[in-house]
């Protein structure tokens, strides 16, 4: 008769349904969810990595099978594994099987490159997150497709992943899905060809110092990088505008433009022709306007790295003083109904701050776009 | 008692037209007055209706797309009106917003500009002097 032993000891099983739960929220909010739950997707990254985190550390001081060393095999058992799975009588383990251990690194690499490279993007593209300051725009928009690429590649890891326990349970006739949630597999008989003995049972202490150590890891991550993103922000976020010179003297016909959208070139002209500003006169005393053309150049496109600044930076030569001139202005909100620009609330293209927050600082993103109703 | 009565009475009565002596809408007055005085001799004061008149008025001479003072502030004082951007222009009436023409330099700043675009042309201290009064009762 067989009896059964804990394999899995309770913070490997907690480390991989949180896992799978968190990887489910962060697939989801990535690949289906609307533009504005980015923050969620953020958060369910970040709870990814702390997972592995803690599984890289837990696999070099854990009980006996969660142990990366119960489980690299070699080449050979490898492929031993495999011709008997061909033959369905593939090499019974306690632990991992050579393929399912296989699987389990590339999983966790997988994870850790996507969440790594998450915090990339975040950092360049939206001056977000703990990379915020180290990141330039560039970088961040460049490692976006392979964070995309790797979530799509990771849809088919799990796919096989599931493969493999499917198969691997009907041929072993032991359901191994449920083994990870009880912790139990089946001792096989002593007199077998197994070569796998039974190891280091699971010390009550070292779970308890499992779970413990699986908390504290996501504490520090999930409290410890907003903190730490929030402090980083702050010197890469470009200058508030409101409550400014500049905002009191450009803000009345229309909101203070960020002068992050514009390059210096285009606000240099600006200033020197405001006696005819698109068809007004908005001329300035000439102090006022060595004092606000300083601070124009002091935080032109060229000076700071947010998207914006990126995006419109190549001026429309022919109409180089308009933001909503550029061709990536259009091609941005070419798919953006002229009756939203219209709406009351709106009213002309040229109010950013109608449909987009963040304006005082030159910050748009798609995840903080408020259309006005209806839209 | 009466003494106290009379004495209350005077007090706040200078305190009344301390406030409005120095009322910053009056200052801003008393600025195109006194310019209008340094041009013309004859100075008999401001006129609301000439006011009124400059600020309905469609003129020719300035931007095309706007040809009256009206077009952005709305033919009525107390409308609440709308720049081309988009932008809302509180109501110029001094009696439903007291914070206009409180500051003689935003006040110049807009008379320049807005003359300009709708008469080609800056304004006069006068015509300045008879659309303060103007609206100042609006
Ligand atoms: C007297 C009113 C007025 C003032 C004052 C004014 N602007 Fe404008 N500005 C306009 C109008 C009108 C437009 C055209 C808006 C439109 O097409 O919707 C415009 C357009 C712009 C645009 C182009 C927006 C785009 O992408 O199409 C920029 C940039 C701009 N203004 C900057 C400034 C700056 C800087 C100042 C301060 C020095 C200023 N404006 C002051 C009236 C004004
Ligand atoms: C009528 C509403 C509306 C107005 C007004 C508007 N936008 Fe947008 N904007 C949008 C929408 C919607 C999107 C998202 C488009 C998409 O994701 O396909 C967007 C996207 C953007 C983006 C890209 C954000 C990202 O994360 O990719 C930038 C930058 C931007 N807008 C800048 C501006 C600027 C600058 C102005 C003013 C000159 C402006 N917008 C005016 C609606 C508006
Ligand atoms: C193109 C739109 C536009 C036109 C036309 C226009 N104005 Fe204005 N006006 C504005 C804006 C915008 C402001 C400043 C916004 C504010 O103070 O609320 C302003 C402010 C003023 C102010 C300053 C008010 C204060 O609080 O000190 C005066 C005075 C003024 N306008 C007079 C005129 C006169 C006179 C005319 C016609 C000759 C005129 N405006 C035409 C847009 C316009």
């Amino acid at each position: 008769m067989k009896t059964s032993q804990i394999i899995w000891d309770f913070p490997t099983r907690a480390f991989h349904w949180l896992l799978v739960l968190t990887v489910a929220g962060g697939l989801i909010t990535g690949f289906l969810a609307p533009d504005s739950w980015l923050m969620i997707h953020v958060w369910f990254g970040t709870a990814v990595l702390a997972l592995i985190t803690f599984r890289l550390i837990w696999g070099l001081v854990g009980s006996y099978h969660s142990r990366f060393s119960s489980f690299i095999y070699s080449r050979r058992e490898t492929r031993d594994h495999i011709l008997g799975l061909l033959k369905r009588k593939p090499s019974k383990h306690l632990g991992h099987n050579p393929l399912g251990a296989l699987m389990i690194f590339i999983l966790i690499g997988t994870l850790l490159v996507i969440t790594l490279s998450g915090f990339v993007v975040l950092g360049g593209e939206e001056k977000q997150g703990p990379l915020a300051g180290v990141v330039p725009y560039f970088i961040g928009k460049g490692v976006e497709d392979i964070h995309e690429t790797l979530a799509g590649f990771l849809l088919f890891l799990i796919g096989g992943h599931l493969f493999g326990v499917v198969v691997e349970s009907l041929l072993s006739k032991e359901n191994l899905a449920k083994s990870m949630v009880t912790g139990r597999k089946a001792i096989p008989d002593i007199d077998s060809d197994n070569t796998d003995t039974v190891k280091g049972g699971v010390h009550r202490g070292v779970s308890v110092a499992g779970v413990v150590g699986l908390v504290v890891v996501l504490a520090l991550f999930l409290i410890g990088i907003p903190t730490i993103s929030g402090a980083v922000t702050e010197s890469v976020i470009p200058t508030d505008v409101s409550n400014t010179q500049y905002s009191t003297e450009c803000g009345d016909c229309h909101h203070a433009f960020h002068p992050s959208l514009l390059p210096k070139e285009s606000w240099f002209k600006m200033m020197n022709e405001l006696d005819n500003h698109f068809g007004e006169d908005a001329s300035l005393d000439g102090k006022v306007v060595q004092s606000l053309e300083a601070f124009l150049i002091n935080n032109s496109s060229e000076i700071w790295d947010t998207r914006a600044a990126n995006l419109f930076r190549n001026v429309n030569p022919k109409k180089p003083l308009q933001i909503t001139a550029t061709k990536r202005w259009k091609h941005i909100h070419e798919d953006v109904p002229d009756t939203a620009f219209q709406h009351k609330l709106v009213g002309t293209k040229t109010n950013c701050a109608g449909c987009h927050s963040g304006t005082q600082v030159g910050m748009f993103a798609d995840y903080t776009v408020q259309m006005p109703k209806g839209f | 008692m009466k003494k106290i009565l009379l004495l209350t009475l005077m007090f706040t009565g200078m305190a009344f037209s301390n406030v409005y002596a120095q009322s910053p809408q009056s200052v801003v007055l008393t600025f195109y007055e006194n310019l209008q005085r340094e041009q013309a001799v004859d100075f008999k004061g401001f006129s609301s209706e000439r006011g009124q008149n400059l600020f309905v008025s469609a003129f020719s001479d300035g931007k095309p797309d706007i040809p009256s003072c009206t077009t952005c502030h709305t033919p009525s004082p107390t409308g609440t009106g709308k720049t081309r951007a988009g932008k809302i222009i509180e109501p110029m009436a001094l009696s439903i917003n007291n914070a206009r023409y409180t500051d003689t330099v935003k006040t110049e700043k807009w008379f320049r500009r807005n003359c300009k675009s709708v008469m080609g042309r800056e304004c006069t201290p006068r015509e300045k002097g008879d659309f303060l009064t103007f609206m100042m009762g609006q």
